[in-house]
């Protein structure tokens, strides 16, 4: 299919430019290159996609192999008024990539060596244009991990972790990207490099590495970062418990992290998902010890299956009496738990965690769900396009609130996009504070407009009520464009604070133009 | 000492919001009420509010039992310039944007001011234990609290002190470290978790001891203290905190220890345990009637370059008796700050 595209506004003297720095064979202005930049994973865009539009191609693809040539191109594009979007591995779901302004397209991936490691101090300095699966290849057969498994591993680089502050599944343990950062480089527009100093015990001074993170790209470029890194764990226990629903789940979850347990694992399923685990696991019985829920991942390719059969196509075109009926299902909810670290360590831990479930009335499922988890945890990216395929939507929604909060945003999020989408959720990332939840959320339509309308307006009804309830918009996918325009709400009176640092360090606006709500 | 009051207890999700003119000694008498803590340890008798601490005036670091600043800060409120009122969002994590209370916390005030902080709270410790040890080698000290902080059986309370230091304590037949480790939380926590560092702590080479120690060192508000004693005639001209990572922490605190033959005495104390990197506090004593301000600050000078040939990071510089010479003014500053102005 032949794809119209706007031509480049790059004229042949400026990629000549930047051909100067990089090397021409690291410049392309070629339209397959300008299409498979032009966007991240945001379903919104993927509709857009499967209709053949693409609104916002990047003018040039600009590949630079180290900082001093980063250096160089920002400076470049700076004196001319050239947009730069950095780009990792373009898994992104919230719009963060989408060059509405045109300009270039900064793809970090040749930035991909893990420069040194101080196993003393259990640093390790890293290039961040490197894939996350690749990282942990690399620091695994040296004896450590770096404890970060988002479930786009396969697909997501260390840089788009630092910018969007990232969370991997195992961060009760592990913390969350900016948890792990000890110091950045970073290269702003005008060209200068700076390195942060080690990140802070005290408060002597401001923490650059937390203004930074989280920036997604509007700032400057991240092209290294010292990372925390831990010992490759040498045993793992697996733990799973039913409650009975969600509250008691959380109150479980609530209790082990405000005991200072740091298991790398621990989510909890509502009703929707434990039952689907009880149908679907494959060749499972529920009631048995060992076993294995099919949960998200599973469920997603069932979903593809019964769409294309057009049942629940039709049925999702409906969802508000399939979220009734999901309220009629017998109140279990299935937690997951891994500890790890060295085997006294882990199992004390373990045993602790199976104290504190017992008294909170769980019952003890056994090691087959935690372990058929741990064996499926990165199947789910992967399915998403079947959705698409089979004619529906599909995209989740991250959000995160003190313990005492919880459960009044989970059923306010619920009940307000109930006649919209179909959604669940899982409860993850959890801290002595508070935790995530991840819904997941599902609709169909009559016709691909629709169909965006549709998306559009679950994600704006679903943020409202997020804010209503006091849940932070995202906790770690970022924000966006998606979800840019919900930003100066949640910084309040301190967002002219968050453009004073814009403004003191891009000053001519040229780093990912639009994104963050960052509005010219 | 006036009494703390709450603006806000949120005792499920253990967050507690404070009014920053509090003293953290105050609030943590407010907090004892509920059977909470903030988790610090010997701000008895500082008489600082909180926004000195928060906006980077004082070190928290070595009064801290779990984590650092931005672990017991879950949210700031602040003035701005203009008279409004603002506050951080509160969320145990969040991934919207940059994180503003890493600028407004060691913002000296400059962009907004302080005025309350919800802070993370934790339950009273069940339990607790203790241990004190004489040991030959200082590097195996340090290797094993390294170690076991990676292995994250990290003990809520440490003081290491070196050679020269004890000496001062001991006299001078007693050249060995002396270290202190504590553990608290509950009492199944503390039983392992102690007896696991004890056991490694044995296996070393040096003696476990708690009765060779003077009397008042078993009262529980003064143990273990962050510096060793000063005799009758001494006195602190200069309290330094810097941190170093792993790997550069031996040459520096054994670096530390020669220099604490000069002039005037240093006292070199490891205070604090982070996965990357040991937090130091060091203090200047001088001997009254024997005080020479220029020779004080050429020795707080030294020391000062002594840190950064090592590539420590100061944390906090608080001299006694006088103002921050302004040479040293760079040591607290960034490039990056210097944009925002």
């Amino acid at each position: 299919m032949a794809v119209p595209l706007k031509l480049s506004a790059l004229s042949d003297q400026r990629v000549d430019a930047l051909a100067a720095i990089v090397g021409h064979e690291h410049v392309s202005t070629a339209t397959h290159d300008r299409l498979l930049y032009s966007r991240d994973m945001w379903p919104q865009t993927v509709l857009w996609t499967k209709r053949g539009h693409f609104p916002h191609p990047p003018d040039a693809v600009v590949s630079p192999g180290c900082t001093e040539e980063v250096s160089r191109l920002l400076a470049y594009c700076n004196g001319e008024g050239i947009p730069v979007i950095p780009y990792g591995g373009g898994s992104g779901v919230c719009a963060g990539i989408l060059p509405e302004q045109g300009g270039v397209i900064l793809n970090m991936r040749r930035m991909d060596r893990i420069v040194s490691i101080d196993s003393d101090a259990m640093i390790a300095e890293i290039e961040t244009g490197i894939y996350g699966e690749i990282l942990e290849r690399q620091l695994n057969p040296r004896g450590f991990t770096m404890g970060h498994f988002p479930s786009s591993i396969y697909c997501s680089t260390l840089g788009g972790y630092l910018a969007a502050r990232s969370a991997g599944q195992m961060s009760s343990r592990y913390g969350k990207i900016e948890d792990m950062v000890i110091g950045l480089e970073v290269v702003l527009p005008d060209g200068s490099i700076h390195r942060t100093p080690m990140a802070q015990i005290g408060t002597s001074r401001i923490d650059w590495n937390q203004i930074v993170i989280g920036s997604e790209g509007t700032l400057g470029v991240i092209t290294r970062a010292w990372m925390k890194i831990s010992p490759v764990p040498a045993h793992r226990e697996y733990l799973s418990f039913h409650f009975r629903g969600v509250d008691e789940g959380l109150n479980a979850m609530r209790r082990v992290m405000q005991a200072g347990l740091e298991p790398s694992v621990l989510r909890l399923y509502d009703e929707f998902d434990t039952v689907v685990a009880a149908t679907h696991g494959p060749g499972s019985n529920p009631d048995a010890a060992d076993a294995r829920p099919s949960l998200w991942t599973q469920r997603l390719g069932d979903l593809a299956e019964m769409l294309k059969k057009s049942s629940l196509n039709r049925a999702l075109k409906r969802p508000g009496w399939l979220n009734k009926a999901t309220g009629l299902l017998p109140p279990k909810c299935l937690l997951v738990v891994i500890t790890e670290g060295e085997p006294d360590l882990a199992a004390f831990e373990a045993k602790r965690v199976r104290d504190i479930c017992r008294d909170a009335r769980g019952q003890s499922a056994g090691e087959g769900p935690a372990r058929y988890w741990m064996e499926h945890r990165y199947a789910i990216s992967y399915k998403q396009s079947k959705i698409f395929d089979a004619g529906a939507w599909v995209d989740t929604m991250e959000v995160a609130t003190t313990w005492r909060d919880v459960t009044p945003l989970y059923n306010a999020v619920r009940a307000a996009v109930a006649d919209q989408c179909f959604i669940m959720a899982h409860f993850s990332h959890a801290y002595p504070d508070g935790c995530c939840i991840y819904f997941s959320m599902t609709a169909s339509a009559d016709n691909p407009s629709a169909m965006e309308a549709n998306h559009l307006k679950v994600w704006q009804t679903a943020l409202e009520a997020v804010h209503r309830n006091r849940g932070t918009l995202t906790h770690h996918h970022g924000v966006g464009r998606s979800k840019g325009f919900m930003l100066p709400r949640e910084f309040g009176a301190l967002w002219p604070l968050c453009r004073q640092i814009k403004g003191a360090l891009d000053p001519n606006g040229i780093m990912n133009p639009g994104n963050l709500g960052m509005k010219p | 000492m006036k009494n703390a009051s709450f603006l806000q207890l949120d005792a499920f999700s253990k967050l507690a919001t404070v009014n920053a003119a509090d003293t953290p000694a105050a609030i943590e008498a407010a907090l004892a009420a509920h059977r909470l803590t903030l988790g610090l340890d010997g701000l008895d008798g500082d008489p600082a509010p909180l926004s000195d601490y928060l906006k980077g005036e004082c070190a928290l670091g070595p009064y801290l039992k779990y984590g650092g600043v931005h672990d017991l800060v879950a949210a700031v409120q602040v003035e701005l310039p203009d008279g409004q009122k603002a506050e951080t969002f509160l969320s145990p994590r969040s991934a919207a944007g940059p994180d503003l209370r890493y600028l407004l916390c060691g913002d000296h005030d400059r962009h907004a001011r302080i005025v309350g902080a919800t802070l993370r709270v934790h339950d009273q410790p069940e339990a607790g234990r203790r241990a004190v040890y004489l040991l030959d080698f200082l590097d195996e000290a340090v290797d094993l609290l390294r170690d076991e902080t990676h292995a994250r059986n990290r003990p809520q309370l440490v003081r290491l002190f070196g050679p020269e230091s004890v000496r001062a304590l001991f006299g001078e037949r007693e050249r060995r470290s002396l270290l202190v480790v504590g553990y608290e939380g509950g009492e199944e926590e503390v039983e392992f978790r102690f007896g696991r560092m004890v056991t490694k702590l044995d296996a070393l080479r040096g003696t476990r001891l708690m009765a060779d120690l003077p009397p008042h060192y078993f009262n529980a508000e003064q143990f273990p203290p962050l510096w060793v004693d000063l005799k009758e005639n001494e006195s602190s001209e200069v309290i330094l905190h810097a941190a170093t990572t792993w790997s550069k922490l031996m040459p520096l605190f054994e670096s530390l220890e020669r220099r604490s033959g000069g002039i005037y005495t240093l006292q070199t104390t490891l205070t604090g345990l982070m996965h990357e990197s040991a937090l130091l506090s060091l203090r200047l004593l001088s001997y009254e009637g024997e005080r020479d301000r220029t020779l004080i600050a050429r020795e707080t000078e030294d020391v000062l370059h002594q840190l950064v040939e090592h590539r420590a990071v100061i944390r906090e510089l608080r001299p006694l008796n006088g103002r921050i010479d302004k040479r040293w003014e760079s040591l607290f500053s960034d490039s990056l700050t210097a944009r925002l102005g």
